[in-house]
């Protein structure tokens, strides 16, 4: 147990009634790893490392699941967000640059489309990828060509700084003035509103829970995760109160790729926090990049020889993509699934 | 077939009562030959040069022993019991895709095949399948 926790417990005690600091279901955390410059920007492979964007250092880290770090790239100025894309490689967004970029596993780079000021990422279930821009919410396909672009400020008077995906199929969006989004048919739906500035990362587990961190930013407020549904109702909002300024959270994965019960917070303080062993309500939800490693190849044939219903349609719709992208499944985006998996050339 | 010309033949032979044997297949003077097992190859025929990836129904029944004739293509297929469903991709030219065997290669026109889907190397799929042949042959 940490020296933090050691005063969390003696300001517990000293405290008088009224001003009781409770311990939290996922309480107290541990550091997995600390001496970070900003680890507010992390994603996790498929193996269970985590990828830290040091803000401020140019540097892209590779954490393994012992808490040993490694260099990954420091070839992209200003690297902001890591996302993992549906092919496993790191998205990361440059500022420098106005641009995100694609690492390959070996550290090669190329752009995969280009965005200015883009400070949130997430990869969709059919392998598009989303990139929030303060303004402007960017959708693209897995391959990188533009499907959308959502003026949120403009439209809805949303400056979008964070998007999730949850069990809806839906991604949600943190943004302006401490709220909660969930995008529904392109269209943002307000969950909640109001709240304190500095309502930052958010992870879901497969059931549906939300772990939400909230660095204090008024007089009277605490560092904490609260604890959500779906529809952005509390659940407990001190779930954990042994953090410090906590910015993100991910869920974390086994080494053959599966979701585990694992939550990293990571703090402006430096440290990556991990919640009590045990206490998430469920695993997490996947982090719906990495889901090419997930494609079952015969399965991918089957379908194409006839046999229904193999593949999930979300699936189909992402292998369309990455292939020619007319709206159905064939034996050409079979073709490029078998090229993009390195089974033929 | 063959059941119902047995018990005429032990007809004939009775009523005949010649000396000569009845009943003796290895004469071949009666019934037809014995199935020949043996190997087909289906051959693929196409006008394009850039033909990446084909979809196929190999019709025919006892298909077995499927082997891939072209070296370096990807090949899957599914079997059943009126033939065999199959997916190559690749460097696809006219030639032999397929070799399998059949147990008996007298009756090699009740084998044949028909391009499903065919793709181009952009991945691009066929709007025509017209200029595709396929053909069975020993």
């Amino acid at each position: 147990m940490r020296a933090r926790v050691a005063v969390l417990a003696a300001t517990f005690l000293a405290a008088g009634p009224g001003t009781v600091l409770a311990q939290g279901p996922g309480d107290p955390t541990t550091v997995f790893a600390d001496g970070f410059d900003n680890p507010c920007r992390i994603a996790v492979d498929s193996v269970g490392n985590l990828l830290v964007s040091e803000l401020g250092l140019g540097e892209i880290l590779k954490i393994d699941p012992s808490g040993t770090r490694t260099l990954f790239t420091d070839q992209i100025p200003d690297p902001r967000w890591v996302a993992f894309d549906a092919f496993g490689w790191l998205l990361v967004t440059s500022h420098t640059n106005a641009m995100v970029h694609r690492v390959s596993p070996q550290g090669d780079l190329t752009e995969f489309a280009a965005v200015d000021g883009g400070v949130g990422m997430v990869t969709d279930q059919d392998g598009s990828v989303w990139v929030a821009a303060v303004d402007t919410l960017w959708h693209f396909d897995a391959m990188g060509r533009q499907l959308d672009a959502i003026a949120t400020v403009d439209t809805y008077g949303i400056a979008v700084r964070a998007i999730y995906p949850a069990p809806t199929g839906n991604i949600y969006l943190t943004g302006s003035a401490g709220g909660l989004w969930e995008l529904v048919d392109g269209v943002p739906e307000q969950l909640q509103g109001d709240l304190p500035y500095r309502w930052w990362g958010l992870a879901f587990d497969a059931a549906g829970n939300g772990y939400w961190a909230h660095e204090a930013y008024d007089e009277g407020d605490i560092d904490r995760m609260a604890l959500i549904d779906l529809d952005g109702n509390w659940l407990n909002e001190e779930w954990i109160t042994d953090v410090v300024d906590p910015c993100r959270c991910v869920f974390g994965r086994n080494t053959d790729g599966s979701m585990n019960s694992d939550l990293y917070i990571g703090q402006i303080d430096g440290a990556i926090v991990k919640a009590a062993g045990g206490s998430t309500l469920a695993v997490g939800w996947p982090i719906v990049g990495l889901r090419f490693s997930e494609i079952d190849e015969a399965a991918a044939a089957d379908e194409i020889m006839g046999v229904p219903d193999l593949l999930p349609a979300s699936t189909r719709v992402f292998l369309d993509v990455i292939g020619n992208n007319d709206d159905s499944y064939d034996v050409g985006d079979f073709r490029a699934y078998l090229i993009a998996a390195g089974v033929v050339n | 077939m063959r059941n119902t010309r047995i018990p005429v033949a032990i007809v004939l032979c009775a009523l005949l009562s010649t000396s000569v044997s009845c009943g003796d297949d290895d004469n071949g003077s009666t019934g037809p030959p014995d199935p020949v097992p043996g190997t087909f190859a289906l051959t693929l025929g196409t006008v394009h040069l850039d033909d990446g990836a084909l979809v196929l129904r190999l019709q025919g029944a006892d298909i077995s022993q499927v082997e891939l004739a072209a070296p370096g293509l990807y090949l899957r297929f599914l079997e059943d019991q009126t033939g065999v469903t199959a997916v190559f991709v690749g460097d696809i030219v006219s030639g032999d895709l397929l070799t399998f065997h059949v147990p008996d290669v007298s009756r090699v026109d009740s084998y044949s095949g028909t391009i499903l889907e065919a793709a181009d190397r952009s991945n691009a799929v066929r709007g025509s399948l017209a200029e595709y042949t396929l053909t069975v042959a020993p």
